[in-house]
């Protein structure tokens, strides 16, 4: 008996010419995308400034047609604006007793010069904790320069500097690592970056912390970086976690310090 | 292909004015989506120069985005033939 066999309709593709067309896609994108990084930014931060302008500009008046809305905003801003002056506060008692401190060391001064710069984009935008600030190489800002809140609590450094503009790597960045001391003890420890302005710490079991402990700078002019929220600790464990917030609100900022 | 370019302008709109976890799930999307999205890969350097820590020519490796993006789009070619999708 005669068999008849139906033909294989599949037949092996080959896709190594989308391959190579992808990768070199990917080393050119890499080598044109490095040359022309300040000029994309600078053509998108009209954008930003703009969406910036925008979305404050709505929301003010869509206030005047709900009373009701205007109110809570208002109370929420007020609120806000509560928490700074509070954060304005206990910075500022804690340069009393830096002064206090620094009178001892002879021959030392602590010397801030800041500039003022807005805030482009922000987290959420940002996948990385990165922030983009209006200030850059034309203002005096360097690579490595501190960055804080107005108020005064230390955010980040900065990491890149173009002619206009700069980025600001946050300490909270997922796997950054910053020395720093707890406030109680001045118990020296290292902040991890747990991205979203939260860190964490591995302490000693012994070490006493409290919730609400102040997180600050290891520098002499130290800055407070973070607030004690929870503490975890295992029967088992010889150290404990403890889950720190940055004070700021870093998905609201608007306008930071560039120490330079 | 009509379809494919207002995904690309809308995806990149999203890139300039919305949050992270829109545009990288919209991103993921696309690129499972079309066929051989590559536009795919310059958004992730587009997303790595706005908002990460820029890409320097060699190093770019690391560049995240661009290259899952990249890795995404080779393992979906075989995938893609055993997929059908009406776009």
């Amino acid at each position: 008996m005669k068999m008849n066999y139906l033909l294989k309709n599949r037949h092996k593709k080959n896709y190594s010419r989308k391959i190579i067309f992808i990768i070199g896609l990917f080393i050119l994108g890499a080598l044109a995308f490095s040359l022309f990084d300040n000029l994309l930014i600078k053509i998108i931060s009209p954008l930003w400034r703009a969406e910036n302008g925008f979305s404050r500009g709505l929301g003010r008046s869509a206030d005047f047609f709900r009373s009701r809305q205007a109110l809570m905003r208002e109370n929420g801003t007020l609120k806000e604006r509560l928490s700074s002056l509070e954060l304005e506060v206990s910075e500022l008692s804690l340069k009393k007793i830096e002064l206090a401190n620094l009178e001892s060391l002879l021959g030392r001064t602590v010397y801030k010069e800041s500039i003022a710069a807005g805030v482009l984009t922000h987290p959420p935008q940002s996948p990385y904790d990165l922030v983009v600030v209006d200030a850059g190489a034309h203002d005096g800002i360097t690579v490595g320069a501190r960055v804080t809140l107005p108020e005064g609590p230390l955010l980040g450094e900065v990491s890149e500097v173009f002619p206009t503009f700069s980025k600001v790597k946050l300490f909270s960045t997922s796997g950054e690592k910053t020395d720093a001391v707890l406030e109680r003890h001045q118990v020296p420890v290292q902040l991890e970056g747990m991205g979203a302005g939260n860190f964490k710490i591995i302490v000693p079991r012994e070490t006493e912390v409290v919730l609400g402990d102040r997180v600050l700078s290891s520098s002499l002019g130290s800055s407070l970086v973070a607030v004690v929220e929870d503490i975890k600790v295992t029967s088992t464990d010889p150290f404990k976690e403890i889950l720190a917030k940055s004070p700021a609100n870093i998905f609201s900022i608007r306008y930071v310090s560039v120490i330079k | 292909m009509r379809k494919r370019n207002l995904s690309s302008l809308a995806l990149f709109l999203a890139i300039i004015f919305l949050p992270y976890w829109i545009y990288l799930p919209l991103l993921l999307v696309a690129v499972i989506i079309f066929p051989l999205y590559w536009e795919g890969i310059l958004f992730g350097f587009f997303i790595d120069i706005l908002y990460g820590r820029g890409v320097t020519a060699f190093p770019s490796l690391l560049s995240p985005i661009a290259f899952i993006t990249v890795i995404l789009i080779i393992v979906l070619l075989p995938l893609r033939e055993r997929l059908r999708f009406n776009v």
